[in-house]
């Protein structure tokens, strides 16, 4: 099975492999994603699409995801920092810094600083879950294996 | 005396293994199922035109005709002899 999908459909599909207890690589495994929308393209706009990616396709449908880690070497730092980028911009509205560093052997470093305007550390959510959320967020990126977050708070 | 129930349930882990990949593409009789939303027929074409292109056999073409649930049993049924599947759904 090859599942071709607009990339806004991905937090769904995720969600229903895992309610369907497919491994959780299954998505990974078995999906091509387009830019959404799709729906608003002419005939010639979606082939051209599809012509960019009938390698990626037939790598998927063959069991070689060959051009994903090409393109997961490609993206590196600066990928998981763009993938990142909403959540630490709604982490300083709620009055924290989340500051991603190295990647190193899989493990990536990040700190976080929760400012004065936020005493007692409760407006944002424990370091355990802001952890599990960035790892979550980067499922797409396989050289990132670990997550670990310095938290101001505990210092 | 107040009863009170344990919450707590049993887990029962279900695990569902893929399918084995095909080898090649040459000589591969595939289907598609496209979920009958827009574009999704002309994403399905290019892609199996391409396919065709690289040795592979379009076997099946299918539809869903309600895109939000699932595919009927007898779609899935003609769909049971291909070696492999392309299926689209966007919006």
């Amino acid at each position: 099975m090859v599942i071709l999908a607009n990339d806004v459909f991905k937090p769904i599909m995720y969600g229903t492999a895992e309610l369907l207890g497919l491994a959780p690589s299954y998505v990974d495994d078995t999906s091509v994603f387009f830019p959404h929308p799709t729906s608003n393209l002419d005939r010639s706009q979606i082939f051209r699409l599809v012509d960019a990616r009938i390698d990626e396709i037939a790598n998927v449908l063959l069991g070689k995801r060959q051009l994903k880690a090409g393109r997961m070497k490609d993206e590196g730092i600066s990928g998981i920092k763009a993938a990142l980028a909403p959540f630490c911009q709604s982490l300083h509205e709620d009055g924290a810094e989340l500051t991603i560093g190295e990647l190193h052997g899989g493990t990536l470093e990040t700190r976080l600083e929760v400012r004065e305007a936020c005493e007692d550390g409760t407006c944002v959510l424990p370091r355990e879950q802001l952890t599990a959320i960035v790892a979550s967020m980067l499922r797409d990126f396989p050289q990132v294996v670990n997550v670990r977050m310095a938290d101001s708070r505990e210092a | 005396m107040i009863e009170v129930y344990e919450p707590c349930g049993v887990l029962r882990e279900h695990r569902v293994r893929a399918a084995a990949r095909p080898r090649a593409l040459d000589g591969l009789k595939f289907g598609i199922l496209d979920n009958n939303k827009t574009n999704a027929e002309a994403l399905l074409d290019r892609v199996s035109s391409l396919l065709r292109e690289k040795g592979a056999e379009l076997a099946v073409k299918a539809r869903k005709e309600v895109w939000s649930l699932p595919a009927p049993g007898e779609v899935i049924d003609s769909l049971a002899h291909c070696e492999a599947v392309i299926f689209a759904h966007g919006g």
